[in-house]
């Protein structure tokens, strides 16, 4: 009987699974031929245009990298075409989310592991976010099924410090003991993906499955519970995914991002989900995993060669979900879901520093595309990711060579001698041939605005959250400006990013800086930037000696290089952020009716809700300055020390004391990183030296210590 | 206190302070136990300066609130006396247990107190974590396809040798320069 019911679900698995594959095959046919169809009409016209003009090496060039290029745009074009169709009809059975509708209730949960993977993040907003997750998931009454995890890689001692004590507040202040865990990596092996390997060696087998979230994340207690209950309903799905929504965006560029992200973002989400079905990506938190398929199947391999093109992976998520697919799970995009926030970076330099990591790591991914036995799906992901970046470089080199061949025409003095078009129908002059290659081109560029803007008038609650149909219309139009001014700069840094990774030179993985402050100073603009403003003089001097119409073709992008430095601090500002908010451009959905998880993260991070650090006071090693004089931090962190203490870890304790000498006589500065690293980590000095710094005159003490000892 | 205010007076207010700051950092906020812990503490250090002149006397008042502080720790919580981390037991204890905000009245009291707070101070623990249930991750290596072993032999030669990297740098220059002559023609 068993097995028969056993053949019975494997049945029904079978056909529910090769009717998905046979729709997925079929919707990817007719998006990808969409797609070429596109990108062959308007290459056809362009390879037209020079045969008429005459073919030289340098044309060719140009045609190839047209032709590469209109797909990469069309490609995306094509996302908010098929998301605008696809999203009204919200009872298809194509979303993941709508499979949990009729029996959600009844669905129970399995103990789930919520992962907060930090590395010298800022801990209050860390910390605070997850009081607001935690606090939402108490609100739906399924908490008990849900165990938290700090996993962190910080190395700045200070950040280690504070992160310890901020846990045991946060414990005792939700008497949260026994489900919210702090752990702290003595090495940081293979970074990120690291990091949630060890949890999962270490305790990965109690859950079936885990949350990941980023510093910067924000979950609703729904949306979680509902991503369990899409696992739980779904055997066959290995990975969901939910499409974060950039939130807290203060600068004028991270309002932007913002209502990109609120704007555009759900059709495009819409139309990737159109194609992928249960193909989908991971893109490395705000998802949930299942556990033992994850572990069975998705530890990373190594690449061929080393970083920063090959050895460990630094971009994990996108492996992670081809091996999950190798593997036979399904990855989905639960796209409708809302309650589920991230934060982007405030300005354009720091967006740039998180793209030279996701360039690097986006561009190992070629090993993978050349690696046997991954679903085409993934590759396709993959491939874009890597033209994400390598995409710009080719950009770059095709403004260069259209630049040079009509610069070239231009000194040759030379006139143009034509031939007559492919197709004599087609009675166009030269001018009105280039004319209809740049229209395409245009169109294609700003054919998802305007199916979004469509889109949003179709909605009137909708488009209500952006300030009305006026205020999005206009929020719009600033933003394809703003944007087609970023471009070229975004240009530049990439191609940057793609030469060096190329050539060997790598990256870190260095801490976000998620906060706006009062925008970027001069001088760190003028350094990002003066390369940039150099080419674009240079540029705009070479296309006024090819003659007006070209210089003013060209303008856009050499005008957005010149300008760079400014521009880029107007970007920052905070003030200037403002003041379209006041105005209602770029507002989003949240700033309007914002979740309570939200609210209640806005309302904890305005208070000073930990107050075992008086970091006001010290602003300098606060961390460090308490763990040494408060009895209990020190005797926290001493005790968590000697909970993961290894044997064989014992340090030299000759110079651990003369270290713990330096530090009581001339205080914290006078240690080395490494040498601060090595006395805080032994439990024994720890003891020693809070004995100390308390037992001590003032004579023998540094000031700092006497400082903090009379603040108490 | 007499002893006290024989001696350069000084000195004995740093120790004062000393002994006030410490009780401060255990967050002992309460003014009348904290004069009272205080005039306590400093008394024993003055005892204990007459049998042995020329310390300075924060370090013996200070060596005198940690030896009555263990001394509390121990009892309360129960430890043997070679037990060497009882302050760091002790205070995690005093942490966890919340005892300045509800349990002020028994520190450093001498007792008898009350079962409940012996039980909330001996259970109070901490966990960083779940018991471990190590478990390993399954790697398996990249198959590459024969484009990519190409590929990746060709990036081997060139990470490792450092002379075929300069080849490599070489080739991609003469290629650069190459491109170039061919559309300037």
């Amino acid at each position: 009987m068993v097995n028969k019911a056993q053949e019975t679900v494997d049945n029904q698995e079978m056909i529910y699974r090769s009717r998905i594959e046979s729709r997925a095959s079929r919707r990817r046919l007719l998006f990808f031929t969409l797609t070429f169809i596109i990108t062959a009409i308007s290459t056809l016209f362009m390879a037209d245009l020079f045969w008429r003009l005459g073919f030289s090496f340098a044309r060719i060039c140009i045609l190839i990298l047209f032709c590469i290029l209109i797909w990469q745009i069309s490609f995306g074009a094509m996302h908010a075409l098929f998301g605008v169709f696809s999203r009204p009809k919200k009872k298809l059975f194509d979303h993941i989310t709508r499979t949990i509708i009729e029996d959600s209730e009844s669905i129970l949960l399995a103990e789930t592991a919520i992962l907060l993977p930090i590395c010298n993040e800022e801990t209050k907003r860390v910390y605070e976010g997850l009081r607001s997750i935690y606090n939402s998931i108490e609100k739906t009454k399924q908490l008990k099924h849900f165990d938290f995890f700090i996993l962190s890689d910080s190395t700045n001692p200070d950040r280690w410090v504070k992160e310890e004590s901020f846990w045991l507040e946060l414990c005792q202040q939700l008497n949260a003991f026994g489900r919210i865990f702090y752990r702290r990596r003595e090495n940081h092996y293979h970074k990120k993906a690291g990091n949630v390997a060890d949890f999962l060696r270490t305790w990965g087998k109690r859950y079936k499955y885990m949350i990941c979230l980023d510093a910067d994340s924000l979950m609703s207690g729904d949306c979680i519970v509902n991503l369990v209950k899409i696992m739980e309903k779904n055997p066959s799905v290995g990975i969901c995914q939910t499409a974060p929504a950039i939130v807290r965006g203060e600068s004028l560029y991270a309002r932007m991002m913002q209502f990109a992200s609120h704007f555009y973002g759900p059709v495009f989400q819409a139309g990737l989900n159109y194609w992928q079905q249960n193909g989908g990506n991971f893109w490395g938190h705000n998802a949930i995993l299942r556990i033992d398929p994850f572990m069975e199947y998705c530890a990373l391999p190594k690449l061929p060669g080393k970083e920063p093109f090959g050895g460990k992976i630094l971009s994990h998520d996108f492996v992670e979900a081809a091996l999950m697919r190798k593997a036979g799970w399904f990855v989905w995009l639960a796209y409708d879901y809302s309650g589920s926030y991230e934060e982007g970076p405030p300005d354009l330099i720091e967006s740039a520093k998180r793209d030279r990591r996701w360039c690097q790591g986006n561009l190992q991914h070629t090993w993978l595309v050349l690696s046997k036995g991954f679903f085409m799906t993934n590759r396709i992901h993959m491939l874009n990711g890597i033209m994400s970046y390598a995409g710009s470089l080719l950009w770059f080199i095709f403004l260069l060579l259209s630049s040079f061949v009509v610069y070239q025409q231009a000194v040759s003095d030379l006139s143009i001698i034509t031939v007559h078009s492919f197709a004599d129908f087609i009675n166009l002059s030269v001018t009105e041939e280039g004319f209809i290659v740049f229209g395409i081109t245009i169109v294609i560029l700003l054919l998802p605005k305007f199916c979004c803007l469509i889109h949003s008038y179709c909605d009137s609650e909708f488009v209500a959250q952006f300030g009305g149909r006026f205020k999005v219309t206009l929020s719009v139009i600033l933003e394809t400006l703003f944007s087609a001014l970023v471009a070229p700069l975004l240009m530049m840094f990439h191609s940057k990013f793609v030469v060096f990774t190329l050539f060997g030179k790598g990256v870190g993985w260095g801490t976000q800086n998620r906060s706006a402050k009062d925008g970027i100073a001069v001088r760190t603009a003028i350094k990002a930037h003066w390369k940039q403003t150099f080419v674009g003089c240079l540029w705009a001097y070479l296309a006024y000696l090819s003659g007006n119409v070209y210089f003013w073709w060209i303008s856009p992008i050499f005008i957005s290089l010149i300008i760079s430095i400014p521009f880029s601090i107007i970007l920052s500002k905070v003030s200037v952020g403002s003041f379209f908010k006041d105005n209602k451009i770029f507002q989003t959905p949240p700033e309007v009716n914002p979740s309570p998880e939200l609210l209640y993260l806005e309302e904890n991070l305005n208070k000073n809700l930990f107050t075992y650090h008086k970091s006001e006071a010290y602003q300098n090693h606060s961390g460090l300055l308490h763990l040494i004089t408060d009895p209990y931090i020190n005797a926290l962190h001493v005790t968590l020390l000697k909970s993961i203490k290894e044997e064989g870890t014992i340090k030299n304790i000759k110079y651990l004391h003369e270290y713990g000498e330096k530090l009581l006589t001339d205080g914290i500065d006078a240690l080395s990183t490494v040498e601060l690293n090595s006395t805080i980590k032994d439990p024994d000095a720890l003891m020693w030296l809070h004995h100390e710094v308390w037992l001590r005159s003032a004579n023998n003490l540094h000031v700092s210590w006497c400082n903090v000892i009379n603040s108490y | 206190m007499e002893s006290i205010n024989d001696k350069s007076p000084s000195y004995w207010d740093e120790a004062y302070e000393k002994v006030e700051s410490y009780l401060h950092s255990l967050r002992i906020k309460n003014k009348r136990l904290l004069s009272r812990l205080v005039y306590l503490i400093l008394e024993k250090a003055a005892k204990r300066e007459k049998e042995t002149p020329g310390v300075n006397p924060t370090v013996l008042a200070m060596e005198e609130a940690q030896k009555i502080t263990s001394d509390w720790y121990k009892k309360v919580l129960n430890l043997k006396s070679n037990e060497s981390d009882i302050p760091v037991r002790g205070r995690l204890a005093m942490l966890l247990a919340d005892v300045p905000n509800k349990s002020l009245d028994c520190f450093l009291g001498d007792g008898p107190w009350s079962e409940e707070f012996v039980k909330t101070m001996q259970d109070s623990y901490i966990s960083a974590g779940p018991d471990f249930q190590n478990s390993p991750l399954h790697h398996r290596a990249l198959k590459l396809t024969q484009t990519g072993n190409v590929m990746a032999g060709t990036f081997n030669l060139v990470t490792k040798r450092p002379f075929f990297k300069f080849l490599a740098y070489w080739v991609v220059i003469t290629l650069v320069f190459v491109f170039i002559f061919y559309i300037t023609r």
